[in-house]
């Protein structure tokens, strides 16, 4: 049973972890469907991984969006923006949970879906693995192929190696990336349900 | 297709039609997937039969459309169920609480119809969310603020009308008694403005709340009786300044003159923030950093439980931990909080060795970098930073868990505090349900306290119904000791109306009349907060 302050004082313990724990990537919603390019990398600003992963999304034409702890201001202020605007495009992060949460619950009212889910963590050796049921790992194989989407998803959301060896640790070792409140998520939602939140367009007011 | 029960196929499709004819095509729902939208991503049943579904969703745009709908729901007994942004999550979001009703969704009606700076006052419609209306403010520089909840993502007019709470002044962080005024449409298509909008040409609706006779606007709030398309609201000028001040002091008894002058200075409006409380001793502490929950310290925190508080203090002393910390804050002139401040400080050191710490003024409007650091809903700005972590777990991060809470009121009083913690000692140890070892409330309520249970939700049956019964057998529990629940998810709306049992139900009863006159045909949100139309009573209990 979780009360408010339990679950503050939670993220204080998962910053701490240092034991690794299964790493858990979630297949696509819809395997075969047709891949949209990442159009919109979200990173956690206090990430040390930030500015790599920010110089290799913008060198892939991948719009990059700075989030906080507070995710607000990037969804009311830009992709609210553009998804009312019909600019419905697959959107790659690499956040903490909370943010992903938010972005998820909005994203879900203008048809996006999390088709790509990895959870990042620390273990005993300060290394940073991400790690994973082969079929997501061969999926990043052949999304890696892909042009557009899947050289934006992986090189600029994930920096792994793509193996095709079940739940193998990735051959990366990244410097330990870990931010206050929690894991760091990589994740990509995709434009999948047909668009259907009732909103008008914006209007003057 | 899904469809209300008691409803003929044909009678649902030509009413379906007739939704159809009155918003557009594009603005009615009725496919599976169009439907995902309208459930509750926080339901305790997700998946199993209890769980609320909606049959449709209709999305108007004004009010002649919603009254339009009502007008064809009466025709073809339609139940409907209202929302406006929909993100009440944990109590229930945008599913209906009658499965089978078709959902009103109010999200298209968004506009700002009015910012009052002057009067500081606004007039909104139901789609407006609480980052609509800070921008709109923030645009046009407006020296006034909202009061919003955590997280702040829902509608003044949603969280209003179901009793929510937030971080400012007590005039403004209880939501719905900011409210001044609102139009509904009634059952009956029939449309009503109370307050001074009830008189053609006043110009105090937003100034005067009661015109003349009953006042009847809080039937309309935790309700199903109307859907509200308008409301005014008070908002809060700007102040010029903000400052904390913390007291603590070392003794558990202590907590009782601390309350009690906790509360001389908030009903005298010499403090005028949200309180908020910690018991560093016992391991509970505004900075989860800091915090620290040995099983020593817990033993200690048992012993005080059941009356015997000297262990803790003593370990508290050697720790440097005082028993109970305070924090209390103020909104004012610049000049003036230090003083209020120091009357306080002044008050509070008739608890022997009370000590303080003084907080850091800060002045207003924030800078951008302020923003950034203060906890942001008590200088009114809606944020998205809070809660989540159980939206994701280790056993199951891919999936969207949630949660759900039990949220009693007690008396304002360190006696009704460590009551109620013997109260829900008693349900952990002999009831096994999981609680916290000890629950410290929270002071958003002007004149009462409230602590808040949440167990999470998940999409594991055996693990929702483990969830499920907890909190149904601490409800029970409490309302045995005279803690009720102020609000809560549908799932367990009957099992706490039904504990509100004064006079043989006295209460429910004149809510079921209400219902009954207002609404004959029962098609307004049936069930919403334990109160059914005639034809679908009586419920099973739960």
């Amino acid at each position: 049973m979780l009360t408010r302050r339990s679950l503050l004082e939670g993220w204080a313990a998962l910053a701490t972890a240092a034991s690794a724990r299964g790493v858990f990537v979630r297949p696509g919603t819809h395997p075969d469907a047709d891949l949209a390019p990442v159009a919109t990398l979200l990173v956690d600003a206090r990430s040390s991984g930030r500015d790599e992963l920010a110089r290799a999304a913008i060198g892939a034409g991948v719009r990059v969006l700075d989030a906080g702890a507070d995710v607000a201001p990037i969804l009311y202020r830009t992709l609210l923006h553009d998804w009312r605007r019909q600019a419905i495009k697959a959107l790659a992060g690499f956040t903490s949970a909370t943010s992903l949460f938010y972005i998820e619950r909005f994203a879900y009212d203008w048809g996006l879906r999390t088709v790509f889910l990895a959870r990042h963590l620390v273990d005993g050796e300060d290394a940073r693995w991400v790690r994973g049921p082969e079929c997501m790992l061969n999926r990043l194989a052949v999304c890696a192929r892909l042009e557009g989407w899947g050289s934006a998803a992986v090189s600029t959301s994930l920096r792994l190696p793509v193996t095709p060896r079940p739940l193998a640790c990735s051959q990366a070792r990244l410097v330990p990336d870990m931010i206050a409140d929690g894991a760091l998520y990589s994740w990509t939602l995709m434009p999948i349900a047909r668009h259907t939140m009732p909103m008008t367009a914006e209007t003057a007011l | 297709m899904r469809k209300p029960p008691g409803v003929s196929d044909q009678d649902f499709a030509t009413a379906l039609g007739q939704f159809e004819s009155v918003v557009g095509r594009r603005w009615l729902f009725t496919g599976d997937e169009d439907l995902d939208l309208y459930r509750d991503a926080f339901s305790p049943y997700w998946g199993e039969a209890e769980e609320r579904r909606a049959s449709a969703a209709v999305a108007p745009d004004r009010v002649g459309q919603v009254q339009d709908i009502v007008r064809i729901a009466n025709r073809f007994r339609i139940p409907l169920y209202p929302i406006s942004t929909g993100r009440d999550l944990g109590y229930g979001g945008s599913a209906p609480t009658y499965t089978g009703s078709v959902v009103v969704d109010l999200k298209r009606m968004n506009r700002v119809l009015e910012v009052n700076e002057r009067n500081a006052s606004a007039l909104l419609e139901p789609g407006v969310s609480y980052f609509d209306l800070y921008q709109y403010i923030q645009e046009r520089g407006l020296k006034v603020w909202l009061d919003v909840p955590d997280p702040g993502w829902g509608s003044p007019i949603g969280n209003s009308l179901d009793r929510g709470g937030g971080y400012t002044m007590p005039a403004f962080r209880m939501h719905f008694d900011s409210h001044c005024g609102m139009e509904v449409v009634l059952p009956n298509g029939e449309l009503m403005r109370t307050g001074m909008g009830a008189l053609p040409g006043s110009k105090s609706w937003q100034e005067f709340k009661w015109s003349f006779g009953p006042w009847v606007d809080g039937l309309f709030s935790q309700s199903s009786l109307g859907i509200v398309t308008k409301m005014g609201f008070w908002l809060m000028p700007q102040p010029e300044a903000y400052l904390t001040g913390t007291v603590s002091v070392a003794r558990y008894a202590d907590l009782i003159p601390l309350i009690d002058t906790l509360n001389y200075l908030e009903n005298s409006s010499i403090t005028n923030g949200m309180p908020e409380l910690w018991s560093p001793a016992m391991g509970i502490t505004a900075d989860a950093e800091a915090a620290s929950d040995t099983a020593e310290v817990r033993a200690l925190v048992e012993q005080a439980i059941d009356g015997n508080a000297e262990p803790l203090e003593a370990s508290g002393a050697r720790r440097k931990r005082p028993v109970w910390t305070l924090r209390i804050k103020f909104y004012g002139p610049a000049r003036t909080v230090p003083l209020q401040w120091e009357f306080s400080k002044e008050r509070f050191a008739q608890i022997r060795g009370a000590t303080f710490t003084d907080g850091t003024l800060i002045r207003l409007p924030l800078t951008e970098a302020q923003k950034a650091q203060v906890p942001k809903a008590e200088f009114g700005i809606p944020a998205l930073s809070i809660w989540s972590r159980i939206s994701r777990s280790e056993q199951s991060p891919g999936e969207h868990y949630g949660h759900q809470g039990f949220s009693p009121i007690i008396p304002r009083s360190g006696e009704a505090i460590f009551a109620a913690n013997r109260v829900f000692a008693e349900a952990r140890r002999q009831h096994g349900i999981g609680v916290p070892l000890y629950s410290i409330p929270y002071f958003f309520w002007h004149r009462a306290l409230m602590f808040i249970f949440l167990w999470p939700t998940s999409r594991d049956r055996a693990e929702n119904a483990k969830s499920r019964t907890a909190l149904m057998d601490l409800v029970r529990l409490a309302a045995k000791a005279g803690f009720g629940e102020y609000r809560a998810a549908p799932a367990y709306q009957d099992l706490i109306m039904s504990t509100y049992s004064f006079n043989n139900h006295a209460l429910l009863h004149f809510h079921e009349t209400l219902k009954d006159a207002v609404d004959p045909n029962g098609i307004m949100s049936p069930g919403r907060y334990g109160v059914w139309p005639r034809h679908l009573r009586p419920r099973p209990p739960q």
